[in-house]
């Protein structure tokens, strides 16, 4: 049997004790929460975003899911897994239906279905992988362990026997005849349908644009004791088959295979996010698979956007600016500068989205991207005071900022948005490039969201990026970023413009 | 089960094609309340089909010759027709026979009776309906009339109705429900199809030498009877379904019926009425739709006959190969109401009805829209003259090719020049897209405009002025003059000449 394990990491005991994980503290405030929200609403399994709390941190582990992303992109790919990962859903319903049933013979009958239904979606997942060839490391070891597993004696043990049971069951048909409250119950005996008499005399009094009477049967999976003494009566008539049924449910109790049954979890993180990025290409965004690297400080990547506020935005059937940013040489750490509601914290988050979604192994929001894989995101936001730290607020962004700068590595990534802005400007101004020196010493990567125009000069690792504002209106952001140097000017010269109060204008009008 | 007494073909849709408000404008313009009301004779439900039928202008020759002929037929046959009207009612209306109240209708087994309670007065009403067509069948000539009755011979076929008597007897389920099932998903039962119960002495015998088991359900135990209900119900499902279709679709019939001979009872009221009042009547000759024919002769206003007890005078207007008639001449002179004629003409031709001439032949239109002077907006959102324009600008979201507009006195709610300017772009933009125009215009500088182009297409009627003063209410043919008379109202109305004093 090959030696496949699992699909999403490559060393199988990386995942272990995955259910307890917690959502990363930069999590928040990178609006990841809502990213991954948005990614598996709807799956079936609860647990599914776990698999988004732990980054990567090998770039072989990153290449094995690209890989594997590229192959379920493909449609021969796609299509089957997606149907296995359905069918398994209604064998994992199945299943949950024949545990919290009462009757015997009714969880016995779930049971069988439930196992009806992984026998299938086995035994087509085996033949439509057969037919194509996954470029994957990853798919084409699981590919292998199907076909091993469907070929083994105990699945094809398994697939016998089942047919057999629900054929018999299938072939029963009885009759209930209820007086008052007398029922009775008997085989069947090759009794004519009334309905189709009926139907036959009254043929002449159908329309087509005829209303539907037909009442909607309420389908519950249990039965109420009626429906429980009319099956007991069934058994009675039909011991054989009966007898059959229970021999099946007590020697095939444990068929769930365990390598099948990690990969129908596993696969779907990347269908989920396949699906989740495909709202957006369909919208006209772009997604790529980033070179990943080791190299600590390389920042790179065209039309990049926030996918969280693409989402919200998506839904109103709009879309998002895209930037590009890079860092090059001793780059080191982006200033991003320009007026309020400007987009400045947007491209923070972008930038420290994409660095995550990188680690991840996915995909990443942006035409084209090279990006290093950090050892840790930290993210220092503005909080709200809580009375719990007796602190105040700029004491508490200080604490925090402290207990980065002590964890942090210059492999890791610290993006943080308008920080110490509670407080004179000079003292801000003061502790801003503090910290920023003591961040370039470390040599980490960094981006850092601010009002004040001079520290995007502070070092030659600084990286200055302003937002710009429409040229004829200066009331209309752009959300566009330049690499230029912070001048505080571009909004104040628009306003000017606008009302005829540009230098040379001005000058003319005062000379009239 | 068909009745086509209105298409020989199809079930047409009564529901309106236009919205209410354009309706409503043009049967005001028309006076058709008085028309309606006359057809009605104080019935309402003859008031309702009266206007559904008349505002769904039919604009093919053959069915309105169809809808003649049994029209024709019906007044022949009256005393039948009457018959049958009452046996359409009596089934129409067998919801207020059949006492249905308290019942919920939630389970198969509930609509089934219901339904099942509701069919038996309707066979009834079916039985007597067959007896009817068989007395008097052989009276009937027109077309669709004959197929009604045909169908009926045929439908209710001679040991039919006695096959619905026994299946509804044995649908009330006298020895219980049979009923199978298969074992679907977790054994529970799917499938659920009902049979017909044996006899009992049968079923003893069948018994026993059987295998089956049983259980009773204790009297105590409503969950239990419930289950037992709803396990029924499930092999009932598609039984209740035809049942009650069924029954809606006779029920159905007999309303249709009900509805298409209510038009044509209406139609005799309004003979009635007419003949009465020695007014002409005659059936129409339409003409297919973009032929431009319109003759006729003594044609009279329906609406101005029936609201008057004095004799009203008639038109006779040769206007074969008119595309656009401009009228004009002396105030009080006859212009509206020949106007009006026209269009409630046109309406009835293109119900399928008589109208109130001697002779009538002109084409079918895609239907008939006037534009009358009205009176100030009271709704404050428009002057007059915007809302002249507001209307006509509603009037053209709706009106199609070869249509008929008639205007009466349109645009003059400005200055004459302006007036005209835009009168002219409309008639040109109707006349270009095959709208028949009929124009009643007071503006000379309209009238005399259009006269100077010389087109024979364009007719031009005069309200005729005998010398003496007395209006005759005849249109002839003449040209636009550039006095309306004014002269003589003013003196009606101050007893001297103008300008005398």
């Amino acid at each position: 049997m090959a030696s496949f394990k699992s699909i999403l990491f490559t060393d199988p005991d990386a995942a272990a004790g995955i259910d307890d994980l917690t959502a990363p503290e930069c999590f928040a405030d990178l609006y990841l929460d809502q990213i991954v929200n948005d990614v598996v609403r709807g799956n079936a399994d609860e647990h599914l975003d776990r698999y988004f709390y732990l980054p990567l941190h090998d770039v072989s582990a990153v290449t094995y899911r690209h890989d594997v992303f590229r192959d379920l992109e493909r449609d021969d790919l796609c299509a089957p897994i997606d149907a296995f990962v359905a069918d398994m859903r209604t064998m994992r319903q199945r299943l949950d239906r024949a545990e919290r049933l009462w009757h015997p013979l009714q969880r016995q009958g779930w049971f069988v279905y439930a196992v009806e239904a992984f026998c299938d979606a086995v035994a087509t997942l085996r033949d439509e992988l057969g037919r194509t060839t996954p470029s994957s490391h990853g798919l084409r070891q699981f590919a292998d362990y199907v076909a091993s597993y469907v070929n083994g004696y105990r699945f094809r043990t398994l697939v016998a026997e089942i047919g057999d049971v629900q054929a018999e069951l299938r072939k029963i048909r009885y009759v209930v005849h209820i007086e008052g409250l007398k029922v009775h119950v008997d085989r069947y005996d090759s009794q004519p349908n009334y309905s189709l008499d009926i139907a036959a005399t009254f043929e002449r009094f159908a329309s087509e644009t005829a209303r539907d009477y037909h009442v909607r049967m309420k389908d519950f999976p249990d039965m109420n004791h009626v429906e429980e003494q009319i099956l007991q009566c069934v058994a009675k008539l039909y011991p054989e088959q009966f007898k059959r049924l229970d021999a099946f449910c007590t020697q095939h109790h444990t068929y769930l295979d365990a390598t099948i049954s990690r990969f129908d979890r596993e696969v779907n993180f990347y269908l989920a996010y396949l699906a989740f990025v495909r709202r957006f290409t369909d919208a006209g965004l772009r997604f790529s698979y980033p070179s990943i690297t080791d190299d600590p400080g390389s920042i790179r990547a065209n039309d990049a956007f926030d996918l969280a506020l693409a989402a919200k935005v998506e839904k109103d059937g709009n879309t998002v600016v895209c930037n590009d940013f890079h860092l090059a040489g001793p780059d080191r750490v982006f200033v991003i500068t320009g007026p309020n509601q400007g987009g400045k914290t947007t491209l923070a988050r972008t930038i420290g989205q994409l660095a995550y979604l990188a680690a991840l192994g996915c995909p990443v929001p942006a035409s084209r991207a090279t990006l290093t894989l950090p050892d840790d995101i930290y993210t220092h936001f503005e909080r709200q005071e809580t009375l719990a730290t007796l602190h105040g607020k700029l004491d508490n962004e200080l604490v925090r900022i402290h207990d980065i700068l002590s964890r942090a590595t210059p492999a890791s990534i610290i993006v943080m948005n308008e920080s110490f802005a509670s407080t004179t400007v000079d003292d801000s101004l003061q502790i801003g490039t503090e910290v920023l020196e003591r961040i370039i010493a470390l040599g980490c990567v960094a981006v850092y969201v601010t009002f004040l125009d001079e520290l995007a000069s502070l070092h030659r690792a600084c990286v200055s990026m302003v937002a710009e504002v429409e040229h004829d209106d200066p009331t209309k952001r752009a959300f566009k970023f330049t690499r230029r140097p912070a001048d505080g000017l571009a909004y104040a010269a628009a306003l000017a413009d606008k009302y005829g109060l540009a230098r040379d204008v001005l000058v003319r009008r005062i000379s009239q | 089960m068909r009745v086509r007494l209105l298409h020989p073909d199809h079930d047409i849709d009564l529901s309106p094609r236009l919205p209410n408000a354009l309706i409503f404008l043009t049967e005001d313009d028309l006076e058709l309340q008085r028309l309606y009301a006359a057809m009605a004779g104080g019935d309402s439900f003859l008031l309702e089909v009266a206007k559904k039928v008349v505002r769904l202008s039919v604009a093919d020759p053959d069915i309105i010759v169809h809808r003649q002929h049994i029209l024709a037929d019906c007044m022949a046959n009256r005393d039948v027709v009457e018959q049958m009207y009452a046996i359409a009612v009596e089934g129409d209306e067998v919801r207020r026979k059949v006492f249905l109240a308290g019942l919920v209708f939630r389970e198969p087994g509930q609509i089934l009776s219901g339904s099942l309670r509701l069919l038996e007065p309707l066979v009834e009403n079916l039985k007597q309906l067959r007896r009817l067509c068989d007395e008097h069948a052989g009276q009937f000539r027109s077309a669709g009339l004959r197929q009604l009755t045909a169908m009926i011979a045929k439908q209710l076929s001679d040991d039919y109705p006695q096959q619905l008597v026994d299946h509804l007897a044995e649908l009330n389920l006298p020895r219980g429900a049979l009923l199978s099932a298969a074992l679907g998903p977790g054994n529970k039962g799917r499938g659920y199809t009902l049979h017909v119960p044996p006899r009992r002495a049968w079923w003893d015998k069948l018994t026993a030498n059987h295998t089956g088991c049983g259980f009773e359900i204790d009297p105590h135990d409503e969950h239990g009877s419930q289950a037992l209900v709803e396990l029924a119900g499930k092999a009932l499902n598609d039984i209740a379904n035809t049942v009650t279709q069924s029954a809606d679709h006779v029920r159905g019939f007999f309303g249709r019926l009900r509805t298409e001979l209510a038009f044509y009872l209406g139609c005799m009221n309004l003979y009635d009425r007419l003949t009465k009042a020695d007014v002409p009547t005659c059936f129409p000759e339409p003409t297919p739709i973009g032929t431009r024919t319109f003759t006729c002769r003594d044609l009279r206003d329906v609406g101005l006959c029936l609201a008057t007890e004095k004799p009203v005078s008639g038109n006779a207007i040769d206007a074969d190969g008119a595309s656009l008639i401009v009228v004009t001449g002396a105030n009080e002179g006859g212009k509206s109401t020949f106007l009006r004629s026209v269009g409630t003409a046109q309406l009835m031709m293109q119900a399928g009805m008589f109208v109130a001439s001697t002779s009538l032949r002109a084409n079918v239109t895609n239907g008939v829209f006037t534009h009358f002077k009205r009176e100030e907006d009271d709704t404050m959102t428009h002057g007059k003259f915007d809302e002249e324009l507001a209307r006509m600008s509603a009037i053209a979201d709706f009106i199609g090719p070869q249509s008929m507009l008639l205007c009466n006195e349109s645009f003059a709610s400005t200055n004459e020049r302006e007036g005209a300017q835009i009168a002219r772009g409309t008639i040109d933009a109707m006349l270009e897209c095959g709208v028949k125009v009929v124009y009643v215009t007071h503006m000379y500088d309209l009238a005399h405009s259009l006269y100077r182009r010389g087109n024979a297409g364009y007719w031009f009627l005069r309200a005729k002025r005998r010398a003496d003063s007395a209006r005759t209410f005849r249109m002839k043919p003449a040209e636009p003059e550039p006095t309306s008379y004014g002269e003589d109202s003013f003196r009606c109305v101050f007893g001297a000449p103008a300008g005398a004093q």
